[in-house]
């Protein structure tokens, strides 16, 4: 059984695994790092850190979808005794008086548990949480060491400075006399001092005794899927991951891929949505039946008005198709699936699975590192537009500068706009552009 | 991938002087770049 452990800077990764040695440590948690565990009913998540302001954070219906899994969720200390009061009463595990404090409605701001931490896998800490403050100056004032105006006025200070400038230091500071005498009570209170890291050790040496209460049972909720939407149902396709060669390789990426480099991607992109616009039905009067329920609301051939044909074909695409051709591109071309990705995986299953795409994948993803490791700057995210759009000219030989094609060809891939083309192929130009000439890799 | 990893790296004289990478976002990056939790 498992015990995944997020973690960043609320506790010494050597401590952690000093507390419970079969934990497996994670970074700090983001969205879609849990659905890509892949857990199954019995495997405990431990979530102590997470990202909230750089990186989208942890969702919700993400932990839900493991509890429902009959995963134990436990959450403390930092983004995860944020998550646990909020999804207690839905059978997520929180522990700890940091936990109890968002619970209780003591606390209710992200940033008390908000501190600046340097880079993985040390993620020493800069700053100091506000609710660290807050209850190492309450342990003082019961402890007579400060009185209650001198308690308040020490946690008011902090919560005065942003978090990324909240340090003893500046606290000191502003109000010398109080702090110098709270950092002495703490000097010898190491539990006192850091309550975040006091709780995050007491869930993880819990655990290690069999002790965590409770059975995490998430209740009736979980006894049907109507708590679902379609963000988990697209987020469980995009982050289910399978290794190839020790990289993790998504479903969502692998489809991305697809999209862009499978060659008849805008043949089974058409299929889909008109297969979707018709509904049940033989495949063979596909176009047929789709025109026909475009006709039921409305829009016809004949019906096509210039701004129509202007804004979703080629010049010479107004120009020279038949109307009925015309209209059936404008529909696969400004069809939105509210669950694409999702869609396309239970339609067109080969694409997602195809161990070309996926070998592809992986090797991206490593391509990708090892350029970002040569120097500063070179991360995927800061490749150029304008390289990633001449890119995709290539690659859908649309020829140089001829814009309205090459937004076409990016709408017969499903793309809604050539931006967000762009933005998937950037994880996939690197491969793509130094790797497959020589080795006749697509 | 020891393979993917050698092509790569023979061509990294092409992929520097392609000039791909827009410095800019690089600053963004260095501004925006300290996480917290």
């Amino acid at each position: 059984m498992p015990v995944h452990v997020f973690l960043g800077p609320t506790l010494a990764s050597s401590v952690a695994v000093q507390a419970l040695p079969e934990a497996v440590l994670h970074p700090p948690v983001a969205h879609g790092d849990l659905l890509r565990l892949g857990c199954a009913a019995g495997d405990v998540v431990v979530l102590v850190d997470g990202y909230y302001h750089h990186s989208a954070s942890v969702r919700h219906k993400e932990i839900l979808a493991l509890l429902q899994a009959g995963v134990r969720v436990v959450g403390c200390a930092s983004m995860g005794a944020i998550r646990a009061a909020e999804l207690h009463r839905y059978g997520m595990t929180g522990r700890g008086a940091v936990f109890e404090m968002y619970r209780d409605g003591v606390l209710d701001a992200d940033d008390e548990v908000a501190v600046m931490h340097g880079e993985a896998p040390e993620y020493r800490k800069l700053t100091v949480s506000l609710v660290a403050v807050r209850y190492a100056a309450e342990a003082a004032r019961r402890a007579g060491v400060l009185s209650d105006a001198a308690a308040r006025a020490v946690v008011d200070l902090a919560r005065s400075h942003h978090y990324t400038e909240r340090t003893w230091e500046a606290l000191h500071s502003g109000a010398g006399d109080d702090v110098a005498r709270l950092r002495a009570f703490l000097a010898d209170d190491e539990r006192t001092a850091d309550v975040k890291a006091a709780d995050a050790l007491d869930v993880l040496t819990e655990i290690a005794r069999g002790e965590l209460p409770g059975t995490g049972a998430p209740g009736e909720w979980a006894d049907n899927d109507d708590w679902r939407n379609r963000f988990i149902t697209e987020w469980q396709t995009e982050f289910s991951v399978e290794p190839v060669e020790g990289t993790e390789v998504s479903l969502g990426a692998t489809i991305r891929y697809q999209q862009i480099h499978l060659g008849d991607f805008p043949s089974r992109w058409r299929r889909y949505v008109l297969g979707h616009l018709a509904g049940p039905g033989p495949e063979d009067d596909l176009p047929g039946r789709a025109l026909r329920v475009a006709a039921q609301h409305g829009l016809t051939p004949e019906s096509l008005t210039a701004e129509q044909t202007g804004h979703w074909l080629t010049p010479a695409e107004a120009a020279g198709l038949p109307r009925a051709e015309a209209l059936l591109r404008i529909l696969a071309r400004s069809y939105q699936p509210q669950c694409p990705l999702s869609d396309l995986a239970r339609a067109e299953p080969g694409v997602g699975t195809d161990p070309a795409a996926r070998r592809a994948v992986a090797e991206a993803e490593v391509v990708n590192t090892e350029v970002a490791s040569w120097a500063s700057g070179q991360d995927v995210g800061q490749l150029k537009p304008a390289v990633l759009r001449e890119h995709l000219a290539s690659v859908w030989r649309t020829g140089p500068g001829d814009e309205p094609a090459l937004l076409a060809a990016a709408r017969d891939r499903g793309f809604a706009s050539l931006a967000d083309a762009v933005e998937a192929a950037r994880p996939f130009f690197l491969r793509s552009r130094f790797l497959t000439a020589e080795s006749g890799r697509r | 991938m020891d393979e993917v990893i050698e092509q790569i790296n023979a061509a990294r004289h092409e992929v520097a002087a392609a000039g791909l990478f827009d410095p800019w976002s690089e600053v963004v990056v260095i501004l925006g770049g300290r996480d917290f939790n």
